[in-house]
């Protein structure tokens, strides 16, 4: 049986350099060891989940972080693809977003998000979800373990 | 502008029917008169005629007498002549009572005056032309009676005939008139309601398109907010301490002006999703709704130790269920802030009046002066500095635009340090 991950490798999906940035520091006061990599649209997103093109050498994430309103390709699309390939559903997906739209919480969960967030608006509070974020998925969930 | 050239036209026409119905009026008088003097002149005719019948016989009867004593001279004939010329007195004067026409008396004045100058005995030997002047009388008198009865005829048709065109005429008349001013009011009020609506639908198109705008943008405006916000408190959070005092004072400013920013447009999106994020009305027992609110209120009601009491018993209307709450939410919560009593009280009521509900917000407070009784109810007005109280002026506005939403008022008494009453109405249910 394989040794869990001493470092988690998360994929950041935003298109906001700012949000992506404020996301960073909140996972660099983090206990867990993780590397976080950006991208910011949904082409980029499949090309580095599928390892094409410049991302040949991506590894695989243990969790991606997705937001919705992405340019070029949505966070839907990329979340339905995800599920829908194989290779790739295995992999939770957080959706992480500012649309507090119903339709949207429901349309993630029906292409198995594996939960949806709300960006908070107060800072204290975002850096509270993305401690939470980390609690939960990277120290009290146990990630399924891929051989490649 | 419009109606006075409206008006124009059905006056002239008001004032040609009241022209015909003169005309009717005098036209029908002028036949009745005609046809009374008229009917009296046919019927004295018609006693003429027996009159020149009978005097027609008796001169018959003289002629035969006469001519039976010519040849016999039995002095029976005499008698019998004598008889007939009374007849003859007789009926000649009835005839000349009865007749009524100019021409005919003419007629009877010649037979007179050939009585006159001749004798009896001329006139037996005249027999024959006395005859003849008596059937020329007859027959005169038949063809007056004749003409004079069709004449009536005609003046009958020609006055029944004015009446009945008359008649059909002003109710037609009347009934043009009825159904054009008809037409022409519903055209009217067609083009009334059409104008009405277009404007409406311009009014609400603004109303509208001003709403989204007030949304999308206070949305928008959010994301970059958000930013600022975040990173001046991230700067704050990391920083603090490490650079010099005054930066930590620049920095304080920041954070607060973008926590300040934030929440102005909170306050925008919630005003304005009041009408674009409404949900659609049902029946609200108001009593729920005010519990919901002190549920709310719970923590602010517990470090105040207030009373909030409900006095007699609260109705149900049909409403947004979220915003009814919303309202009470603000006007209670605003009871207990606004308050410097050791125990802030706070009554709530409602009495039925007419087709609504007056509801009753009732408090200990510190009042409002009247000179801001109105201007409290617009969005952002606030009386206090954010030292004295905080917030930024969106309760009340809230609570006035959710009582537009329910056609409802709101309004308040009050005087500085003696607690204020807020009113507002909501419709009673049609039961």
């Amino acid at each position: 049986m394989p040794l869990p991950p001493d470092v988690v490798e998360i994929l950041l999906v935003e298109d906001s350099p700012a949000d992506a940035r404020l996301t960073q520091e909140a996972f660099k006061d983090g206990k867990v060891r993780n590397n976080l990599a950006v991208v910011s649209d949904g082409l980029q997103a499949m090309a580095y989940l599928r390892r094409e093109g410049r991302f040949a050498d991506a590894p695989r994430p243990d969790l991606v972080l997705l937001d919705l309103n992405l340019p070029k390709m949505d966070g839907r699309e990329v979340l339905k693809q995800m599920k829908t390939d194989p290779g790739l559903m295995t992999i939770p997906v957080v959706i992480l977003t500012t649309s507090p739209a119903d339709a949207d919480v429901l349309a993630a969960y029906e292409y198995h998000a594996n939960c949806y967030i709300q960006k908070p608006v107060d800072l204290t509070r975002f850096l509270a979800v993305i401690a939470a974020i980390e609690t939960f998925w990277l120290t009290v969930v146990k990630l399924p373990v891929v051989a490649e | 502008m419009s109606d006075a050239k409206d008006a124009r036209p059905a006056g002239s026409t008001a004032r040609f029917f009241i022209v015909l119905v003169l005309l009717m009026l005098g036209t029908g008088i002028e036949a009745f008169h005609v046809i009374a003097k008229h009917r009296a002149i046919f019927i004295r005719s018609l006693d003429a005629r027996v009159d020149v019948q009978r005097l027609n016989g008796a001169t018959q009867d003289e002629a035969a007498s006469l001519r039976g004593f010519a040849l016999t001279g039995d002095p029976v004939f005499r008698h019998e002549y004598d008889a007939a010329h009374r007849a003859y007195v007789v009926a000649l004067g009835r005839l000349e009572s009865d007749l009524a026409l100019p021409e005919q008396a003419v007629m009877l004045g010649e037979v007179r005056r050939y009585d006159a100058e001749h004798t009896r005995w001329e006139r037996e030997r005249g027999g024959a032309a006395a005859l003849d002047r008596m059937r020329a009388l007859a027959a005169a008198v038949d063809a007056q009676l004749r003409s004079r009865s069709q004449w009536i005829a005609g003046i009958a048709n020609f006055a029944i005939g004015g009446w009945v065109f008359v008649v059909v005429v002003l109710t037609a008349g009347f009934g043009i008139l009825a159904v054009s001013s008809e037409r022409r009011r519903l055209a009217q009020e067609v083009r009334l309601r059409a104008d009405i609506a277009s404007r409406n639908a311009a009014l609400e198109r603004s109303n509208q398109s001003l709403q989204e705008f007030a949304y999308v943008a206070s949305h928008d405006l959010q994301e970059p907010l958000r930013t600022v916000a975040s990173f001046t408190q991230l700067l704050q959070k990391r920083y603090a301490g490490r650079l010099d005092a005054q930066a930590d004072e620049f920095i304080g400013f920041a954070v607060d002006g973008a926590k300040r920013m934030q929440q102005l447009i909170n306050d925008i999106l919630q005003y304005s999703r009041v009408t674009t994020h409404g949900k659609t009305f049902e029946r609200v027992g108001i009593e729920n709704a005010v519990e919901r609110a002190i549920v709310a209120l719970q923590g602010r009601i517990a470090e105040r130790s207030a009373a909030v009491v409900v006095l007699g018993s609260l109705p149900v209307v049909t409403g947004d269920p979220a915003q009814l709450s919303q309202l009470f939410l603000n006007l209670i919560g605003n009871a207990i802030k606004y308050n410097q009593a050791e125990q802030p009280r706070v009554e709530i009521s409602a009495r039925h009046d007419g087709e609504e509900w007056v509801f009753r917000v009732a408090d200990n407070g510190i009042g409002i002066a009247p000179q801001y009784h109105e201007q409290i109810f617009r969005i952002f007005t606030r009386l206090h500095t954010r030292e004295e109280y905080e917030g930024t002026g969106i309760g009340l506005a809230l609570c006035r635009r959710i009582l537009e939403r329910h056609r409802g008022r709101i309004w308040l008494e009050s005087s500085e340090g003696s607690g204020t009453s807020i009113f507002f109405t909501l419709p009673a249910e049609i039961l």
